[in-house]
């Protein structure tokens, strides 16, 4: 199969081009700069082809990268920014996508949303979350990413209905692998050195970055997945106690840890909403004193991936708790939240035509 | 209470004759444009339009509006709006304001309205023969230190003014910051004054607001560079110095400097006039409050700073030092609706024009 991967340059991107690569599939790499993928062990495949396109640009010339193409998946997306950078990245991104593969006719599409589009708020405490559960509404009530991440869905779903596309929509939880093990929904990381944990006994929904891409091949490859919402999550996540005890057993330097009780920031968050409230004004608060954002990332749940086990036939690595003993001597060093290479906007890779998109194999 | 929530004074009920009004543009200002008339008791939103129907449809929905459109002719045809907000970038003023005003609606246009004097100048004629108006966004004169500083002015706190000094410091050049991204360039790199020229019309307007009009620029000198050096910036840094028959004005905008700020400080023959308008805070030092015993001045600027910090808090918390645009627009609508002029002229806007067009002839420095 020929696939396009968006946001083939980020954290998941290069571990879903790898996977496509090994199951036999050819992959054609979006990205918006051809060096950031300078150092990626398929850069020099055969069943490879890098394009640099800016998919936020209206006037986005896609029709080569999208010739011949079978399928595509769907990962671009900003995962920081406000709204408005938010929404200029990955829902006018995915709206000049969707566009082009009509053009194209071009009509699988796997889209990689997230677990964070559910309304954790409404849910009860100890809940199952599974794909039947509620989302957001409105798309904008708890942040920017949640925001963008629906609208996203909802274009798809929109193409979809239209008969325009096949789609199949993934929503993994927090992504994590030995080198990149920290995750938001433990806490705050000012620092590699000071760790801010929030919460105890809640599980965390962590999902192996290596088994999110398995299951985005799986989807791709299965016709059975075609209309399905499926959410990843590893079996048996660990508590956040649990999790950020052992993952700062096996970084080196040992951080400095300050545990916060979740019920001091919800008591902070009511005190914010009532001020709100008395005042007859929307003050905007840190996201840390939001009743919304504290349960969309703290609140103890449980989580289901049963579906993608039935329909995908997916299994998800290991334990956590098991993984993150990789993390050897020499990662240990690295910091917790490290992402892909930075990006060198103007680096003397010239081998991709930013403009045109020129093909290079 | 009302001290220290200003914004709340201006929640009224709803009058029966409201003006019908449109958004062009749904990008990051328009969010302010459009909480301010959902606050405004003369305005109605009836459409808001956007090149990507998903933006489009998106702000129409978040915001309660009844149309949204990606053809803002269509737009202008079928919903018959009285006041239009152009906030696209300023490149496309001059075509999307004149078919605002030949279509019958007066236009809130975003800065600079029009890339230079001659332009600016056929747009008012059209406004002119059209019988509408066309006011620019200086928003920053509304934010609420600043019309403290005006009024103190007015009343002569300060004596004769004799010193402004106007400074702009935005981190644009950090990474993430959408100015910085050289994959899309923002547009205002395109302009003459580059990225610089997009933000010179709030250093311009806030000097012009506290010199007398009759205070013609009678000499200029302009340093333009790019002291980061690489695209898409053309330049990151302006410094200039205006001279007037008895004003010495100083404009300094800097994109990689650290924390963002906007700053005035008018000195007079009797005393000092300052405001921050990104963490609003404003205080006027004149000579009898500090007396004969001037070791008190230090004293006085820390309790005004500690009286006015819990206000300010809750304002950059509320609207994130927009509070101006927002006094703007009310005040713009109420002048609309009751036939009086608005707060933003057309002599304010041809002075910050030509002041503008002054110091962009001064050649960059290599």
């Amino acid at each position: 199969m020929n696939v396009l991967v968006t946001g083939a340059a980020g954290f998941l991107g290069r571990v879903v081009v790898a996977d496509l690569l090994a199951s036999g599939h050819s992959v054609r790499a979006l990205v918006r700069h051809a060096a950031q993928c300078d150092d990626a062990p398929w850069r020099r495949s055969s069943q490879f082809a890098l394009f640099a396109v800016d998919l936020r640009a209206r006037a986005v010339a896609l029709a080569p990268a999208l010739r011949g193409v079978d399928a595509v998946v769907h990962l671009a997306a900003s995962m920081s920014g406000d709204l408005h950078d938010q929404l200029a990245t990955t829902v006018l991104g995915t709206e000049n996508l969707l566009r082009a593969m009509v053009d194209a006719r071009v009509r699988r599409l796997v889209l990689v949303s997230s677990l964070a589009v559910y309304d954790f708020h409404r849910m009860r405490s100890w809940s199952l979350l599974s794909e039947a559960s509620p989302v957001e509404q409105p798309c904008t009530a708890r942040d920017p990413y949640v925001a963008a991440k629906l609208l996203q869905e909802r274009l798809s779903l929109e193409a979809s209905a239209r008969g325009e596309l096949d789609i199949t929509i993934l929503r993994p939880g927090a992504l994590y692998s030995p080198q990149k093990p920290w995750t938001a929904r433990l806490g705050i990381c000012p620092s590699p050195k000071f760790w801010i944990t929030i919460g105890s006994l809640a599980a965390v929904p962590l999902v192996h970055v290596e088994s999110c891409a398995r299951a985005v091949t799986l989807a791709l490859e299965s016709s059975q997945a075609i209309g399905s919402t499926m959410n990843l999550v590893d079996d048996r996540p660990p508590s956040q106690w649990r999790y950020a005890r052992r993952l700062r057993q096996f970084t080196q330097p040992r951080p400095r840890v300050l545990p916060l009780p979740l019920i001091l920031l919800q008591v902070c968050a009511l005190a914010a909403a009532v001020i709100n409230r008395v005042m007859g004004i929307q003050l905007r608060w840190p996201q840390l004193l939001r009743s919304r954002s504290l349960a969309g990332r703290f609140k103890p749940l449980r989580y289901s991936n049963s579906l993608a086990r039935k329909v995908l036939g997916w299994k998800p690595m290991g334990s956590a708790i098991e993984v993150l003993k990789t993390r050897t001597s020499a990662n240990a060093r690295a910091p917790v939240f490290a992402n892909a290479r930075p990006i060198e906007p103007h680096s003397s890779q010239q081998e991709v035509n930013s403009a045109t998109g020129v093909l290079h194999r | 209470m009302s001290l220290l929530l200003p914004w709340r004074r201006r929640v009224q009920p709803r009058q029966t004759r409201l003006l019908r009004a449109a958004v062009i543009g749904t990008g990051r200002i328009s969010e302010q444009h459009l909480r301010a008339l959902a606050q405004d008791p003369h305005a109605l939103t009836v459409a808001v339009c956007d090149l990507s129907p998903a933006l489009a449809r998106f702000t129409a929905e978040r915001f309660g509006v009844e149309a949204w459109f990606t053809d803002y002719r269509e737009m202008l045809r079928l919903c018959q709006p009285e006041v239009v907000h152009v906030l696209t970038p300023a490149q496309s003023h001059a075509r999307v304001v004149s078919d605002c005003l030949r279509a019958g609606a007066h236009v809130m246009v975003e800065k600079p309205a029009a890339l230079s004097m001659d332009s600016l100048q056929a747009l008012l004629r059209i406004a002119s023969q059209c019988e509408r108006v066309l006011m620019e966004s200086q928003n920053y004169r509304f934010n609420s230190p600043m019309l403290r500083v005006l009024s103190q002015l007015a009343e002569q706190a300060v004596g004769e003014v004799r010193e402004v000094d106007v400074r702009l410091a935005l981190p644009l050049r950090s990474p993430g910051n959408r100015y910085a991204d050289s994959h899309l360039p923002h547009p205002s790199h395109r302009l003459p004054g580059g990225v610089v020229h997009e933000f010179m019309p709030h250093l311009c307007s806030l000097a012009l607001a506290t010199i007398p009009e009759d205070q013609q620029p009678q000499a200029a000198r302009a340093w333009w560079r790019n002291e980061g050096g690489s695209p898409p910036f053309r330049f990151d840094d302006l410094d200039a110095v205006v001279l007037t028959a008895s004003v010495h004005v100083r404009l300094r905008m800097s994109c990689h400097t650290w924390p963002a700020s906007l700053s005035i400080t008018v000195r007079g023959t009797a005393g000092e006039a300052r405001a921050e308008l990104f963490r609003p805070h404003g205080y006027v030092l004149g000579q009898a409050r500090g007396g004969g015993a001037l070791q008190l001045a230090p004293v006085l600027e820390g309790l005004s700073a500690a009286v006015r910090t819990p206000a300010s808090i809750l304002s950059k918390l509320h609207l994130g030092g927009y509070d101006g645009l927002h006094e703007m627009l009310h005040r713009a609508y109420r002048a609309l609706a009751s036939g009086s002029s608005l707060p933003v002229t057309e002599s304010d806007m041809l002075r910050t024009r030509q002041l503008m067009d002054l110091l962009l002839q001064h050649e960059p420095l290599a």
